[in-house]
């Protein structure tokens, strides 16, 4: 393979002007973004430190690290014609071997090399940076060297991973569930042997090199990365395999009856709905609430000891009730908005007489209608694990009260832009500004039964407000055209 | 986009041509409501079209040179939520005369993402003309289709016309323009630099081609 330093800083230049525009701000707002939570992560060493051990930390931290690098690993999906749906009419470099001569498997073994470094770039060193910032105030020592070297192997291993799972998957979805099921099986049974914080950190090596400051779990991991890219390499089909046509009997007119209850929206919330189904999202959406929900369970367990550290060793408990689930999940919920911008590219609307704010309220009633199934699902279950039957009525109202309002001022804000608008920093800060201060009320309302009632009124103001935003999404996003 | 000014008559076909980058994508967006001017007026079937783009949209046929039909419908539902948000009456019948008239009878269960770009198209085609509108912008509709269907729409659009049917095109096939409009504006950087039926333009012997080299060369 001849070497192409220009297609290398083609491909670099490429991606960094395809973020800067994507995120409709400077390229350097992720990487402060991730530097800031670094940080914040950091300061909260100080606290963790009396609910876990050093190693368990260390542990926690690297896995962390591992599963960033997994959620940019899916290379292999980049066949996948999805791309070319969310990006409308965008092209890139990697597209040419249809028309230069040069492999798919070159550029893509180049344009690989560049997302690595990229990553490393954008994610890695900001939280190297931000962690290092915080032991100024903290006073904890860090081998930033060792740190260095080990978040670096854990990224690769982690994007490895998912690159070649993702491999995998195009070939073959049975395949790829043996792998996960012998992946779950060796992570339970390494977890009954040692716990679970043990088994991870006997899967993420580099974490007990950084513990004993030894090279071998770091050659590992690089081993692992070196060998799972070239399989996954080696794998990449110079053209993806056209699928088999797929032939569906007509459903619009049959959903559109279904949906005639919402006028005028009730065909392009019929539209949205066999998207869903069709583009085979609505499992992922199911379950989407299931990673953060397990995040606030861990964030629960690790924080009144967190807290009682942090009150100078005065016991700390929590005793809220069922509400606090109710915003938490209301919060979650409004991820379900984004996910529904995400299927298709809207440009063919332009043809249509319709409007933007049109296609946005129907979005929203989709959203509340998966709302109204999923989350009652899930705050039914939290109810009855807390044994709090009676105030499921009050959760429920609340529940719908702050997913209306979050969704709906997401809504607003982003309109059918979500993905990118919502890291643009402008507008990221403005979203945060509004939702956090009735987040924030809520939960701490949660916290004394006697401030149920203010709560439940409290909730209404916001279910207010979401109705008063509603209203103005034709003003803001009335003249907006239909484009990429 | 400076100084233009067209007037196109009921029942004419009128068609824009001009160099990559000269405004005729734009122009049809601001016609059709999709673009919004940042000055002037437009005017289409007595509506304007600032003010009420969707009544545009409601009655007119749109064929944009690039977008394609939603990804996860099919041909037939994609159809179908066309007819819908336009209201049509009864729109089995006109669905059907549409899918026969392009060969999409095997296709009409495929979900769109799943076509060829030419099958696309007439499903773009099919989607404008479903409604029987008496008013076609067309920007590059022959692009992406096999000699067939080109000379079948072709003849059907020339027939519309003598219906009483008006046409708004763009393209850069030239032979199209020659074939099935009655006037043609050509444009340059944003201007229109000519304007008027082909025997107007035309020097003696010169075919459309020489034409619009002329001008665009005189324009430059």
């Amino acid at each position: 393979m001849e070497l192409r330093p220009n297609l290398f800083l083609l491909l670099l230049k490429e991606e960094y002007r395809a973020q800067s525009s994507m995120f409709h701000s400077s390229f350097l707002v992720y990487p402060f973004f991730v530097l800031a939570i670094s940080l914040i992560m950091g300061l909260l060493l100080l606290p963790m430190r009396t609910a876990l051990t050093t190693e368990q930390l260390v542990i926690i931290g690297h896995v962390g690290v591992l599963v960033a690098g997994m959620l940019v690993g899916g290379f292999a999906m980049f066949q996948d014609p999805i791309l070319e749906r969310r990006m409308g009419g965008v092209r890139m470099l990697l597209g040419t071997p249809g028309m230069l001569p040069i492999t798919y498997k070159e550029i893509f073994s180049y344009f690989y090399v560049k997302d690595i470094l990229y990553y490393i770039v954008i994610n890695v060193l900001p939280v190297l940076f931000g962690v290092y910032i915080s032991t100024l105030f903290t006073g904890l020592h860090i081998n930033l060297f060792m740190a260095a070297v080990t978040f670096t192997s854990a990224f690769l291993m982690g994007v490895s991973l998912t690159f070649a799972l993702s491999t995998v998957m195009v070939r073959s979805r049975a395949a790829l569930a043996v792998v996960m099921v012998a992946l779950i099986a060796v992570i339970a049974w390494l977890s009954l042997q040692a716990g679970l914080l043990n088994a991870l950190g006997m899967l993420v090596p580099p974490s007990g090199s950084y513990m004993k400051g030894s090279w071998t779990g770091i050659l590992i991991a690089l081993a692992m990365f070196v060998v799972l890219s070239a399989f996954s390499l080696l794998c990449i089909r110079e053209k993806p395999a056209r699928a088999a046509e797929k032939h569906y009997a007509s459903h619009f007119k049959e959903t559109e009856r279904r949906f005639a209850v919402f006028g005028k929206y009730g065909p392009l919330a019929a539209k949205e709905w066999i998207d869903l189904v069709r583009s085979g999202s609505l499992g992922y959406v199911v379950f989407s609430f299931l990673i953060p929900l397990l995040f606030l369970w861990g964030f629960l367990w690790i924080l009144p000891t967190a807290l009682t550290f942090a009150m100078g060793g005065a016991k700390v408990s929590f005793g809220f009730n069922t509400i606090f689930y109710s915003v938490v999940i209301g919060f979650f919920a409004s991820e379900l908005y984004g996910w529904l911008n995400r299927l298709d590219a809207i440009e063919c609307y332009k043809t249509l007489p319709i409007t933007m704010p049109e296609v946005i309220k129907s979005k929203l009633i989709l959203f509340m209608l998966l709302n109204t199934v999923i989350s009652t699902v899930y705050l039914a279950l939290i109810c009855i694990s807390r044994g709090e039957y009676g105030m499921f009525p009050f959760a429920l109202y609340t529940m719908f009260m702050v997913s209306g309002y979050v969704a709906v001022v997401i809504a607003y804000m982003t309109g059918v832009y979500t993905n990118s608008l919502l890291f643009d920093y402008k507008v990221l800060l403005a979203y945060w500004l509004v939702v956090a201060p009735v987040l924030i009320v809520l939960i701490l309302m949660s916290f004394a039964d006697w401030l149920l009632w203010p709560g439940v009124a409290f909730a209404t103001a916001a279910g207010v407000a979401a109705y008063l935003i509603l209203r103005r999404i034709d003003l803001k996003w009335g003249r907006e055209e239909f484009k990429a | 986009m400076s100084d233009l000014s067209i007037t196109v008559e009921e029942g004419e076909s009128f068609c824009l041509l001009g160099p990559n980058g000269s405004g005729k994508t734009t122009t049809i967006g601001i016609l059709t409501g999709s673009l919004l001017a940042t000055s002037g007026s437009a005017s289409v079937m007595g509506i304007d079209v600032m003010a009420d783009p969707i009544g545009v949209k409601r009655k007119i046929g749109i064929v944009p040179e690039m977008e394609y039909p939603p990804s996860f419908l099919t041909v037939r539902e994609y159809l179908d939520l066309a007819c819908s948000l336009r209201k049509v009456e009864d729109p089995k019948p006109k669905i059907d005369r549409w899918v026969q008239f392009f060969g999409l009878e095997s296709k009409e269960n495929v979900p769109c993402k799943d076509l060829s770009k030419g099958t696309k198209k007439k499903v773009m085609l099919s989607a404008a003309l479903v409604h029987e509108p008496k008013l076609l912008f067309l920007d590059e509709p022959f692009l992406d289709l096999d000699p067939i269907i080109q000379r079948n729409t072709r003849e059907y659009l020339r027939s519309y016309v003598k219906e009483g049917g008006t046409i708004f095109l763009s393209t850069h096939i030239l032979e199209i323009a020659e074939k099935l409009c009655d006037r043609v504006g050509i444009l340059y950087n944003g201007k229109l630099i000519a304007s008027g039926g082909l025997a107007e333009l035309k020097h003696s012997q010169e075919s459309l081609e020489d034409v619009f080299m002329r001008l665009v060369v005189e324009a430059a």
